[in-house]
């Protein structure tokens, strides 16, 4: 019975784990270290506290960690996720949409790869600064502090990149990401 | 930019919502939901830590025994309808709910609400022949006070005082709050949020309207358990909910629980809840432009009877005109 029950408990977080690990991983990939992950907090159940997706999360660092070591990290994947998973809502029109994903993204490119994981950790996984910060392995201080300077990145890059002529959508694409 | 004027406003207003992550995922889920399975029903051994080979390594891996007996104590909180914080937070507060005594209104009892509300950010109404250009000064706060005696068969009698209103009311029972029906709605999360969508309305989504129809509900005082439970765990349905610690207005921990849809209006709607005892406490709205509201319920408990004061001074509104004009609010 309670394999039934992880198996909710897996059809419930493993969607939010598959796409953080398109973010750190190449697609094909991916699906293994789901896998991995979800097998480690079933060996470790009494170790998962009853949120479980920052401790999920922490555990499919660490199985991407050891998968990538010695390799080079693809610096696009994260803009390819990003992209991929970026919520559509009716009410706007595919190029205004296509417009501001494609300027936050050339945003984010100008963020460093700390502040831009702690904005993305937050504001696009959701957690907590608190759950961040342990995903991180960093002070909550030190995340307030990331996720600050990137905020401010972004919106120096955005106003930047702003043309004043511009109408709807006035999110102009960034032409030259670092 | 034209939506959002913070970046990062506008990157949460972008977070993949639920089925935004199962559309992605659910071509592979059953795939890996197999190797895990393999994986968990092999011969125990722990697996390999670094890049087994594929095929292998789910046979290499399974449960242990020590695994085995911590999977019952915490599978109920890592069962969550939602893969978000939030919704565990909304899930420990179900379960809170669930141990909670509240339910139908014994025979000759009544459950006893105080509400306050508060208004704040109204403007001023300028007087005939003022300039009305430039910024509108906003008035002091509004603050109302609501008592209110529930029956068990819905009968409630509404002592209101305030700037405006100073009178006592009797209303029969209304739908769809009232201790009948509540007594009957679904006890599981899904179909009670199918009924919320099916007697929900009014609102600029039908996820707000649900949001509001689950307060509405919490509200009432006579939310059996079970109810309470599968209508907090319903708000984790809804992607534009989020959750935090809070302080109550008693000063107890709390979660705040937002509903916040920028694509149909700038402001915010919000619960507290107390960590405790799972209570509704407060509620309260802010509309972006500085105008809020905030009410905020004492539960009282189960009384035996409704003061003789408020039983003498209560009207039916909705009496002949000869009885329509609420009677002066008793004293005391």
């Amino acid at each position: 019975m309670h394999e039934d029950a992880f198996d909710d408990a897996f059809r419930t977080f493993a969607p939010r784990v598959y796409a953080y690990a398109r973010r750190h991983i190449d697609l094909a990939e991916c699906d293994d270290v789901v896998a991995e992950t979800f097998l480690i907090a079933w060996r470790r159940l009494s170790e998962v506290p009853s949120a479980p997706l920052p401790w999920l999360i922490v555990t499919a660092r660490h199985v991407i960690a050891n998968r990538v070591r010695g390799r080079r990290r693809a610096e696009s994947l994260w803009q390819q996720a990003v992209s991929a998973y970026w919520h559509q809502p009716a009410s706007l029109a595919p190029a205004e949409i296509v417009a501001e994903r494609d300027a936050l993204i050339g945003a984010l490119c100008a963020c460093s790869p700390a502040e831009r994981e702690a904005l993305l950790l937050t504001a696009w996984d959701g957690l907590t600064y608190a759950e961040a910060a342990a995903v991180l392995r960093c002070s909550e201080r030190a995340l307030t502090v990331r996720i600050s300077r990137g905020r401010a990145r972004l919106t120096q890059t955005l106003r930047s990149a702003d043309h004043p002529d511009a109408t709807a959508p006035s999110l102009r694409l960034v032409e030259d990401m670092p | 930019m034209t939506r959002q004027t913070d970046p990062y406003d506008l990157l949460i207003a972008a977070r993949p919502t639920a089925g935004d992550l199962n559309r992605h995922f659910e071509p592979a889920g059953e795939r890996i939901l197999d190797q895990v399975r393999a994986g968990r029903s092999g011969s125990g051994a722990r697996p390999e830590r670094r890049a087994p080979r594929r095929g292998r390594r789910w046979l290499a891996t399974g449960l242990v025994a020590a695994a085995a007996a911590g999977a019952l104590a915490i599978l109920p909180s890592i069962i969550s309808p939602d893969a978000s914080p939030q919704a565990s937070a909304l899930s420990a507060l179900a379960s809170t709910a669930a141990t909670q005594h509240d339910g139908p209104i014994p025979a000759g009892h009544y459950v006893h609400l105080t509400t306050t509300q508060t208004q704040s950010g109204g403007a001023v109404v300028p007087p005939p022949g003022a300039s009305t250009t430039g910024t509108q000064p906003s008035g002091p706060d509004e603050v109302r006070t609501r008592q209110q005696w529930v029956g068990a068969d819905g009968t409630t009698y509404a002592k209101l005082s305030g700037p405006d209103v100073n009178a006592v009311f009797r209303f029969p029972a209304t739908a769809p709050y009232d201790p009948a029906t509540v007594l009957m709605l679904p006890t599981q999360a899904e179909p009670l949020l199918a009924w919320f969508q099916d007697h929900t309305n009014g609102s600029s989504s039908a996820h707000e309207a649900v949001f509001v129809g689950v307060g509405d509900l919490l509200r009432t005082g006579f939310v059996s358990a079970d109810v309470a439970k599968a209508a907090i765990e319903s708000l984790g349905r809804l992607p534009e909910v989020t959750t935090e610690p809070t302080t109550t207005p008693a000063g107890r921990p709390g979660v705040r629980v937002t509903f916040r849809d920028t694509t149909i209006r700038s402001g915010t709607h919000y619960y507290i809840f107390e960590q405790a005892t799972a209570d509704l406490v407060e509620e309260g709205t802010d509309d972006g432009e500085g105008h809020t509201y905030r009410a905020v319920t004492a539960y009282g408990g189960l009384v035996s009877a409704v003061p003789a004061a408020i039983l003498d001074a209560a009207v039916d509104p909705a009496e002949p005109p000869a009885t329509t004009s609420p009677k002066t609010q008793p004293t005391g």
